[in-house]
């Protein structure tokens, strides 16, 4: 296993820009760079944009961008996805591997459990803050039901929790670094057949919200007293 | 078809009626494991209001790992002979449910509203594009696990005397070491009618302390948003949204939340919704059922002094 952290982030298909969500992702794979000295991947599947996308990851602190094209897209597949991710993982084969939440646009933090599923590898999810990462050890604080402080031998995948880790702000210095630099364009292959199909999309059941503007606060006091049934 | 329901975390318990009736839309048969570390055998009784076959009720004595359950979930899948796996919505659900899936290789499709068979194949409903959509995914009966969304509809069934069965879920084997636990502090956000939320408008306007008093005459829980977390206002386990602590009060009453996406996803299922901005346009506003425009700095000191006057 190589001494570096390879991060999992999504790009929007128009625009080659970073999820919102996924600057999170990288600006905690960038603290953990900066604990350790490791070198930071960024690795991401898309159909296309590679230019800006390698962009946006080189301004925000990523050594080496790897872009897998993947024109053919299975959504909510999460099997078919993880099995390109799970190639990718043993390709590189970094010591810290980070997902975010959601780097698949249909699931919420279940792409980086399945890899690990998939890999048997040690999976750590819903961190709040690495106390220490070292030579072949993780030592990190999570938030369940409370609070775990656990160790876990490297390689291990890890999910942080995003809304913990805001991303810092670009620098003009750093976006015009990253125009000189090139990302690595790897042809991800076929994807394998899925297992889960969109079969339609529909309108909500649930019923739709229809705000009412409340003019008094006596007024809202009396919904909310109403509501609650007292 | 068999379906295992799957209860995992504090006050999950709450979440089997949804379990039994998401399992049993798609499923034949169906038994429940418990894991919740509120409820023993003696509490929990032998009657649910659902034809379980089978509870088993998950222990553990001192710190558990994650991947313990899922070990324990496993093997139980098997002894029963599970098709399929449908989970509760809480943040252990979310991490065992996705090393299960991905160690059986089937899929997995989280955030469920619906269940249903058609046919030869389960078709689970989601939503997806921030609530604006429904999206319907099929997948094959042979295997799948899905997680359901709190608030799934229930259906009225019977009640069963299942056979109880207790499991250590210590004597699976585990690769994370546990070094320290710290039980959550007193919150009960999962089980409160009413939830306070505070947002950064709290934090801009100084109206902290009138807040947590509010949410104190309304016998309420408060949860908070990202900023006041980073600000070390509010400790991190009070946040809610995208990162798998959900709630689904009664009412939700969003003080100075503007409404972000992350948050969004962690309230949506309240039943009332209800926000109070300065700003007219916020995007909270829009996603509740009641809003009102005015500064915290008043409002809040009105509302309590209502409170306390009884009126």
């Amino acid at each position: 296993m190589e001494n570096c952290i390879l991060a999992f982030v999504k790009f929007s298909e128009d625009e080659g820009k970073l999820d919102e969500q996924d600057l999170s992702t990288i600006e905690f794979s960038k603290r953990l760079k900066e604990a350790t000295g490791w070198r930071l991947v960024g690795a991401s599947v898309l159909k296309g944009g590679y230019e800006a996308a390698a962009r946006e990851m080189f301004s925000r602190g990523v050594d080496e961008a790897r872009l897998y094209v993947n024109e053919r897209e299975n959504v909510g597949d999460i099997y078919s996805s993880a099995l390109l991710m799970k190639g990718i993982v043993e390709d590189i084969g970094c010591k810290a591997i980070v997902f975010g939440e959601r780097s698949s646009d249909t699931s919420f933090g279940c792409l980086g459990g399945y890899v690990a599923g998939l890999l048997n590898m040690n999976f750590i999810s819903f961190i709040k803050e690495v106390v220490e990462i070292k030579d072949d050890i993780i030592k990190v604080r999570t938030l369940l039901d409370g609070e775990l402080l656990l160790v876990s031998d490297l390689p291990a995948i890890l999910v942080p929790m995003l809304e913990l880790f805001p991303p810092r702000p670009v620098l003009m210095r750093d976006k015009l670094e990253a125009r000189k630099r090139r990302p690595v364009v790897v042809e991800a292959g076929e994807r394998v057949a899925a297992t889960c199909f969109l079969l339609r999309a529909q309108k909500p059941e649930e019923k739709k919200r229809d705000p009412v503007e409340v003019k008094s606060p006596e007024e809202l006091l009396s919904i909310i007293m109403k509501r609650v049934g007292s | 078809m068999k379906a295992l329901a799957v209860a995992l975390g504090r006050s999950s318990l709450k979440r089997a009626a949804e379990l039994c009736s998401a399992s049993f839309s798609v499923a034949e048969n169906s038994s429940l494991v418990l894991f919740d570390p509120e409820v023993s055998s003696d509490s929990l009784g032998l009657e649910v209001p659902c034809p379980f076959e089978n509870v088993w009720l998950l222990k553990r004595e001192g710190p558990f790992s994650p991947e313990q359950l899922k070990g324990a979930i496993r093997e139980i899948g098997e002894i029963f002979g599970a098709s399929a796996f449908i989970f509760n919505d809480s943040p252990l659900s979310f991490w065992v449910s996705s090393l299960l899936a991905g160690e059986l290789k089937i899929p997995i499709v989280t955030d469920a509203v619906r269940l249903k068979r058609e046919s030869e194949r389960i078709v689970i409903t989601k939503p997806m594009m921030n609530e604006s959509v429904w999206a319907d995914f099929s997948v094959s009966m042979e295997g799948f696990v899905a997680v359901i969304r709190k608030g799934f509809p229930i259906k009225k069934m019977e009640t069963s005397v299942p056979t109880m069965k207790i499991i250590d879920v210590g004597s699976y084997p585990k690769k994370l070491k546990i070094l320290e636990e710290r039980t959550a502090d007193s919150t009960r956000l999962e089980d409160a009618t009413i939830v306070v939320g505070l947002g950064d408008g709290v934090r801009q306007s100084g109206t902290l302390n009138q807040a947590l008093e509010l949410s104190k005459l309304l016998n309420a829980e408060y949860a908070c948003t990202k900023p006041l977390v980073e600000s070390g206002i509010v400790g991190a386990e009070r946040l809610i949204g995208i990162s798998g602590k959900r709630i689904s009060p009664k009412i939700y009453i969003a003080l100075g939340i503007s409404g972000s996406a992350y948050h969004v996803a962690g309230v949506s299922s309240s039943d009332t919704i209800i926000s109070v901005n300065l700003d007219r346009g916020c995007p909270m506003n829009r996603l509740s059922d009641y809003y009102y425009v005015g500064d915290l700095k008043e409002v809040l000191p009105r509302l309590i002094q209502l409170l306390k006057s009884g009126s």
